[in-house]
């Protein structure tokens, strides 16, 4: 019936015993969420002077969405930090990538789509504050596909921190997790700057000199900034693409060396 | 069939638990695993399912390494920890969840010991005592009908007549194809249960032979007074006089008892051992 380390019946079966287990969580939770999410988009609308109202971007609601489920995100292995679920967690007879597989699915792509109606809903009742009608489309600048594309991206990047973290700091030390993060996070920055930085036309350090600058003429100043942005996004492409990838895969390796070590 | 060999392993920061253990448990058998405190016979437990990984030798089921985990050797194991965790929910519902992954499952046969148990089997789990979650565990353990089961002090928790029913259905559900391991210090809850018995000291296997060849070396009696001579295996002081272990000369067809028999083993230089098995049984086959 099943095959040896990977099987979509025994996946299936997983997420049957989590979903079960764990539906009483998960509907407080998400409830949760939508309520805080709700009461910001009310707050923000109520408090925020309409010089921050004009772009709806800088209402943050998308980004509060994002942090509460990065906090679920980081109970995806929450047994671990306990002895006796640990055992019953681990002897479950699933391969640990279907473990490891099932968790990542849902929280990635189902805690997004969770994420995404708490986000139409929220934007819904925004819409309803100002006009008093119900429509999403008051607030155009909260749906375009390069902002939702890049919320993905940040949702992402954001959960592979999280997801990580959960398998391998104990007693979810969300403190190491975040740390972690602003280390990778501040790292990328970093390396974003000091790539601008050497490529910058005023910067004298670690820029071009001066009669380099002169003898540049327009078209190599073009393919310049060409160079200037295929590397940033390389750097980019590499934070919200590669590491993610990275530490999901780094997060199964952990898993399989999880063992149950607390007593004699 | 279970084999340990050249077994090697340490808690962080503490000595060696295991260095050169050797042990192969053979389907047929229900193993009474013997052990002080601390011997690491929950750690052995754990290396067998797989829970902990060694840092030397191998622990195999058939051939395959129980460090693996894979999906093959875990719906053919059951391990029942001396604490289980029992999800917050109906029987039927944790039946409905768990059974699944156990190809061999029988409900009908969980249900049949929950009511020998008397267990309602439309209890809330978390609303039972640690004894009768227990009870649950152990139907649950035995209805998976896993060829190779573990059991880390089964009946501690157990009330009079659980630890009566708990024998009775260790009976029942074994089978010849199965090998099941019991790891206890209530050795008077398992009498007539395990055979052979496996008893672990100073990170060895000072001991894994069956209770019959156990009888046939040695016999025991209860002298009033303290006992001498050189025909004197061991003896310690019990209620009313002394229960002496000396060689069954081939006319003494009782029974030791396996309180005494681990008491006589596990000092040093142990003559009984001597008796038994010729030399330390660390039984590598």
């Amino acid at each position: 019936m099943f095959g040896n380390n990977f099987s979509t019946m025994r996946m299936a079966l997983l997420f049957k015993r989590d979903l079960i287990i764990h539906r009483k969580t998960l509907v407080l939770w998400f409830s949760s969420i939508l309520l805080i999410s709700l009461a910001f988009a009310f707050l923000t609308q109520l408090l925020l002077p309409p010089i921050f109202l004009g772009n709806g971007r800088y209402r943050g609601i998308a980004e509060v969405i994002i942090a509460l489920l990065a906090i679920s995100v980081s109970y995806s292995f929450y047994e671990l930090d306990f002895a006796e679920k640990k055992i019953d967690y681990l002897l479950i007879p699933a391969s640990t990538l279907e473990k490891y597989l099932g968790r990542l699915i849902v929280t990635s792509v189902g805690y997004l789509l969770i994420g995404s109606m708490i986000y139409f809903i929220s934007l819904i009742f925004l819409g309803w504050i100002q006009t008093h009608a119900f429509s999403v489309w008051n607030e155009k600048a909260l749906l375009q596909p390069g902002y939702l594309i890049r919320l993905v991206q940040i949702y992402l990047s954001v959960h592979s921190f999280f997801f990580f973290g959960s398998v391998y700091f104990k007693k979810n030390e969300s403190g190491k997790i975040l740390r972690t993060g602003f280390v990778i996070y501040g790292s990328f920055i970093l390396l974003r700057w000091i790539i601008s930085c050497m490529f910058s036309f005023h910067w004298p350090i670690m820029g071009p000199s001066e009669s380099a600058i002169r003898s540049l003429d327009e078209n190599s100043k073009m393919e310049y900034y060409k160079l200037l942005a295929a590397t940033k996004s390389i750097v980019s492409v590499t934070f919200f693409y590669l590491m993610p990838v990275f530490l999901w895969g780094l997060g199964y390796l952990r898993l399989k060396e999880e063992e149950a070590r607390n007593g004699i | 069939m279970v084999t340990l060999s050249g077994l090697g392993f340490r808690y962080e920061k503490h000595k060696p638990l295991f260095e050169d253990l050797n042990l192969t448990l053979a389907p047929g058998n229900i193993y009474g695993l013997l052990g002080k405190n601390g011997a690491g016979k929950t750690t052995l437990l754990k290396i067998i399912s797989g829970l902990i990984y060694p840092e030397r030798g191998k622990a195999l089921i058939g051939n395959r390494e129980t460090k693996s985990r894979s999906p093959g050797i875990m719906e053919d194991l059951y391990f029942l920890p001396e604490v289980c965790s029992l999800p917050k929910l109906r029987v039927d519902e944790y039946i409905a969840i768990y059974s699944p992954f156990y190809p061999r499952f029988s409900v009908d046969q969980f249900y049949d010991y929950l009511k020998i148990f008397g267990i309602d089997d439309e209890s809330h789990l978390s609303k039972l005592s640690h004894g009768e979650k227990k009870k649950i565990a152990i139907a649950f353990a035995l209805a998976a009908s896993t060829k190779l089961l573990l059991l880390d002090e089964p009946t501690n928790g157990l009330d009079i007549p659980g630890k009566s029913t708990f024998r009775k259905l260790i009976a029942a559900s074994f089978a010849e194809d199965k090998i099941i391991v019991i790891s206890t210090h209530q050795v008077r809850d398992m009498n007539g249960i395990i055979d052979p018995v496996v008893i672990l000291d100073k990170g060895r296997v000072i001991l894994n032979e069956s209770l019959s060849r156990i009888n046939s070396r040695v016999s025991v009696a209860m002298t009033a007074a303290e006992p001498g001579g050189e025909d004197i295996l061991y003896y310690e002081s019990t209620m009313g006089g002394y229960a002496v272990i000396t060689k069954n000369d081939g006319n003494d067809d009782g029974e030791i008892d396996i309180e005494l028999l681990f008491n006589s083993v596990v000092g040093e230089n142990s003559k009984v051992n001597t008796a038994i098995g010729g030399e330390v049984r660390n039984v590598r086959e």
